[in-house]
Formats: structure tokens, sequence, C-alpha cells
């Protein structure tokens, strides 16, 4: 049985983005590798060890938060 | 003044509409897709609000997210360079899905049309405020407590009037919700969904595995606690749990495995850790605030049973607990944020939006909040599916019959009125029966596809509860099913059905302000003596509670309920 025209497209679409999600994967696979393992190292010095504490709680930043605040998606 | 409330991209997404304060329409999105606990950009949900209010994108004033994207990629990041090179497939999967929207936020609300300012609220602001604002507290202490926002997992908070003060917080990974989902999914359950099976597991286990949850969780007496990440896999990986975890407790039961008494056991021993830091922080809180009143929100408060020993266990009279408490009434939460509290400053100080018209919070008495459905609409559902019924035109013929229906261990489909808001139907899409005898729970289970240890909620008149419950305070008002309360013990054959193996049981109060629900369990009472009916969600096993008539039908003719009272009609089975 011979394919529609339509069918033939979808299979080339899956097909491109098949090759999209390859190369999408090499990038982040390198990024991960030399970006994030750089970082992991920088972070390595300077992250904060264990203290022996009597409490784990935090205490809220007390700082008056403003409208810029809430609208910031940070 | 209307504001837009949205949550997405964890779990349970939904959107809500608000009016001056007034909590106008509230749904979660897995109502319309029907994927339960959809996670997706609420869409559905979004056009529902505008639509049931008639009301276009640009009618509306603010737009109010549950929280900050950035700073919560911000956590993602740094856990990926903290675990290092141990996250690899993590990051491989989750980085497009941040990249390609879920960092777009902002994006993606104004390509619906919306002009206006958009809010991020932190989670936990979102979480306090859905807590409190409902409330009729006018002081309240305020805990927040879930698996994560951004950063922060749990809160210590004050609320007062229209203010919120925030004093202590946990920040990631160390979560009382992630602490409990690793024991979920390794009991075999889905995490941030079968939380629920794992608390009506518990009740037929001993707390042998104390000592062992001990030595993984560092807890302080002032409930703030630290996990020791060696036995957890959640930051890392796909799984919550490690190998050195299954050392500790045993193989990890599989789905399809038959739960076995070493399952109870554990899941026993993490209910009983959790509510030993719930108690701590709670007593702790009290300790810092000094009032005794209090609101409960995030996934957390969810768990009933914990829930239900504060008032014996913590210095607190009154408790309120949201009913959505998890990250759908977190939408709500930053709707009632801007409006209690950004709005009141602003137009005390320095922009030109008007003042609010009432000083007064609007408080939360039911989660009536979705769709609705009118008898023609119904109706002709009924005659698309070629079912016989009866249209009642007299409502005390409508309840007088499905009273007596409800006596006679008839089980109902009860479809009225709008759709509820949160995780739990509260007689407007549920499936009813009698509390009695113990075989009603059987056949309940068998058409609900259930697990049998698992235990069903009931419903009682709000001045009855005394009497059957051990609580402390005459005609508790508990209408969301958040608190579990031990049966009194000469009623517990009443309440066979509905009482679980530890003799609790949970419970949604029911008053007038539960309408022809409320009317249904009044005139059972006069039949039966008894003001209870057990009271479980319409739907079937793996699917979103019903929204419409027509899925109401369908979960009917799947399965062997006897009756469906859909509106005014009854439909019997033959």
């Amino acid at each position: 049985m011979t394919k529609s025209k339509a069918q033939v497209k979808s299979e080339i679409q899956k097909f491109i983005k098949k090759i999209n999600n390859f190369f999408i994967n090499i990038i982040l696979f390198l990024f991960y590798f030399l970006i994030i393992g750089l970082g992991a190292l920088i972070y390595g010095f300077f992250k904060k060890r264990n203290k022996e504490a009597n409490s784990y709680w935090q205490d809220y930043p007390q700082k008056e938060l403003g409208l810029d605040y809430f609208k910031s998606s940070y | 003044m209307l504001i837009l409330g949205i949550s997405a991209y964890y779990h349970d997404s939904a959107a809500c509409l608000i009016k001056d304060g007034k909590i106008l329409t509230a749904v979660e999105e897995e109502r319309f897709s029907r994927i339960k606990h959809d996670n997706g950009f609420p869409h559905k949900a979004i056009e529902f609000c505008l639509k049931s209010q008639n009301i276009n994108p640009e009618d509306i004033k603010h737009i109010a997210y549950y929280e900050k994207p950035l700073l919560k990629f911000e956590r993602i990041l740094e856990t990926f360079i903290d675990t290092y090179p141990l996250s690899l497939r993590p990051f491989l999967k989750g980085m497009p899905e941040w990249l390609d929207y879920k960092i777009k936020v902002e994006a993606t609300i104004r390509k619906l049309g919306f002009k206006n300012e958009i809010f991020f609220m932190p989670h936990h602001f979102s979480h306090a405020a859905a807590a409190f604002y409902p409330s009729s507290f006018k002081e309240a202490a305020i805990l927040t407590v879930d698996g994560v926002g951004e950063w922060q997992t749990t809160g210590l908070w004050k609320g007062e009037n229209k203010d919120l003060y925030t004093f202590k917080l946990l920040h990631f990974p160390n979560s009382l919700g992630l602490l409990y989902s690793t024991f979920t999914s390794f009991l075999g359950f889905k995490i941030n969904e079968d939380e629920y099976k794992l608390m009506g597991l518990a009740a037929f286990g001993k707390p042998t595995f104390v000592n062992k949850i001990h030595s993984i969780v560092d807890i302080k007496d002032d409930g703030s606690f630290k996990l020791n990440l060696k036995y957890f896999g959640f930051r890392e990986g796909f799984s919550m749990y490690n190998r050195r975890f299954e050392e500790l407790f045993g193989k990890a039961r599989k789905p399809e495995e038959k739960s076995t008494k070493h399952h109870a056991n554990l899941a026993a021993s993490i209910q009983t850790v959790t509510e030993e830091i719930y108690f701590k922080m709670l007593n702790y809180l009290y300790l810092i605030t000094k009032t005794e009143n209090l609101c409960l929100s995030g996934g957390v408060a969810l768990n009933a049973l914990a829930n239900g020993k504060i008032y014996e266990k913590t210095p607190f009279k009154k408790v309120y607990v949201f009913g959505a408490a998890g990250d759908s009434g977190a939408a709500v939460g930053a709707g009632l944020f801007i409006h209690y509290n950004l709005f009141a400053k602003r137009h005390s100080g320095e922009q030109g939006d008007k003042p609010s018209t009432s000083d007064s919070r609007i408080v939360v008495k039911n989660l009536y909040f979705g769709s609705e459905y009118s008898n023609e609409q119904i109706e002709s559902i009924l005659k698309k599916y070629k079912l016989k019924y009866k249209k009642f035109t007299n409502e005390d013929e409508l309840i007088n019959k499905t009273a007596k229906l409800l006596s006679q261990g008839k089980i109902i489909g009860w479809f009225q009125g709008r759709c509820e808001f949160g995780p739990r139907a509260l007689g407007n899409r549920s499936i009813l029966c009698k509390p009695n005898p113990r075989s009603m729970k059987t056949k309940m289970n068998i058409i609900k596809k259930r697990e049998q240890f698992r235990p069903f909620a009931g419903s009682i008149l709000q001045n009855k509860v005394q009497e059957y419950f051990k609580i402390s305070e005459k005609n508790l008002w508990s209408p969301f099913m958040t608190f579990c309360f031990k049966v009194k013990k000469d009623k517990k054959k009443d309440l066979a059905a509905i009482v679980h193996a530890d003799d609790t049981c949970r419970i949604q109060t029911v008053n007038k302000i539960n309408g022809r629900y409320y009317l249904l369990i009044k005139k059972f009472y006069e039949l039966t003596g008894i003001p209870c009916i057990l009271n479980t969600s319409f739907n079937l096993k793996g699917e979103p509670i019903v929204e419409n008539p027509e899925q109401a039908i369908k979960d009917f003719l799947k399965t062997r309920m006897d009756c469906l009272v859909a509106g005014d009609f009854l439909v019997l089975r033959k």
C-alpha cells in the first residue's frame, strides 16, 4: 500500500524532530559537562560546610518587599 | 477590581477569578483536560473563568502567578551543579522543558491577551495567603509546608488583619513533603497523588521503623530538621530514594505488588515521624506567635490524620485548613494576596487605584467555585444516552426519594450545582451511600476500583458531630474534609463503613450553606436516626472528579451504581 502525502509529510516531520532532539541533546550534554562542570568546581570551593546547629530554621530576610519585588519573576 | 490567579507547571494547575476579595470562580485544569493532577498551563481553566463571568482578558486588572519561575529555575540549576555529574539525565530531560516554556510564563500569559500587570508571588506567600485570608481569624499563626516551591519548603508566619509576617523558613532539600513522598514512592504509590493511600495504609501497621527514619532525618526540638541526603535520590535522579535507602528499609514495593505487614509498618512509621515533626513545628510556631488560632496550607496540610491530632498535641484552639491546600489553592492565595495586601498598600500610598470598598475580609465557607449545568443541559444529555429518568419539580420530593434510596442501601451518583474546587468532593460531585453496615465499604470500593485498605470519608450534620466523634469543640466546623477524628465507641456500628482500622474517620461537617446536600443528609437522619453518609468523589480510578453531566452519566453506566441524581433528575438502574 502506498503512503498518502500527509503520511509522508508526518513521517518527515517526525524524522526532523528526532534529528533536532539529537542535536539539542548533544549541545546540552556539552553544556552540562563543560559549563555545569566548571560551575560545580567553583561551587565546591565556596559551598558552605555543614555546621552542627541547635536549629535548622533560617530567619526570613527582613526587608521591605515593594511592588517591584512582586512584579519580578525572580 | 478583577484579579486572575494562576498556578501551573508542578501539579494541580488551576485558575481563579477574584473580585474585590470575593472568589467568583476557581477550578483545576484537570477537570477540563481530564488528566489527573494536570500540571500543564491552565488554558481551559482560564477560559472557563472568563467565560463563566462573561468577561474579556482586558477586563482583568491584575494577574497573580503563584510562584517566581526564575527563582525556581535558579534552584534547579544550582541543584544540577551541586549534584554534578550524577544529574546528567534529569538535566537532559528537564532543561528543554524549562527553556521551552516553563521559564516563559509571562509570554504565555500575554499570548492570551492579558495586557495588565502580572505579579509573581513567592510560592509560600501564595500558600500563606490561601491559608489566612479565607479564614475568619483576625490574627492567626500560619504554617506553610509542602514539597518545594522555589527554594522554600516550610514557613512559619503570622497573619494580622491584611498583613502577613514571616518568621522562619526551611529550604530545599529539607522538605517534609519530599520526605513523605519518598516513602510514598518507595511503597509503590504515585507521588503528588497517592499520599492518601500511604496515610490509609498506616493504620494497619506499627511504627517499627521510627528509629531507622530518625537515622536519615535529624529532627530538632523546634521542629526544624535536616535530611541525610545520602539516602535520597530526588536531587540527582528520577527516583526519590536510592540504593542506601533500600538497604536500610528493604526492597521497594512494586505498584502491582500486594501490600504486606512490612509495607504497613513502613507507612505507620513515616506517618509517626511526620506527625512528630509537624507537632514540634506547630508548638514552636505557637511559642513565637502566641496566638491560639492556626491556619495551615501546602500539600502536607492535607494530611488529615495529623490535622485531627492538632487539638490534642498543640496549644492551638481553632484550626482552619483551606480545602484546596495544595498548589491549586495557591492560585487563590496569590490573587488574595494582591487584593488584601498589595492593593491595600497601593491605595494608601503612591499609585492611582481606587480603594477597596470593604475593610473586612471575606470568609470562605464552601468551595463550590467550579462549573454548573442547568436542568435543560442535563436533560439533553440524558436523552442523548437514551436513559429513562424521572424529573422532580418539587425539591422536597427529590430529597425524600433520594434519602429513602440511600436508607435502602443504594449507591447513588450525586451531581448537583457548582463543581468543588480542590481535591475533595464535598457533596456536589459525589458518590454516596449509607455509612453502615461494613459491607457498604466493600461495595463502594468495587465501584471505585480502589484498594480495600483505603478508608472512605463521611459527611455529617454539623450540629451532630460531637455525638459521633471525639472532638474538642461542640459544633466543630470542618467543611473541607481536612481532619480525621476518632469515632466514639458506641457509634462505631452506625458508621461501620467509614470507620478506619485506627477508629478514625475523615469528616466533612455539613450545614445550611451546603444547600441541597444538607437537606439530603437531614432527611436521611430523619429516616434512619444517623446524621451521616459515606461520601466519595464522583470519579473512577485514575480519572479526575467528573465536571459535566455527560462524564457523570458515563461513569454511572460503567459501574454498578444503583442510581444517578443529576440536578432535578433521578435515573434508576434497571
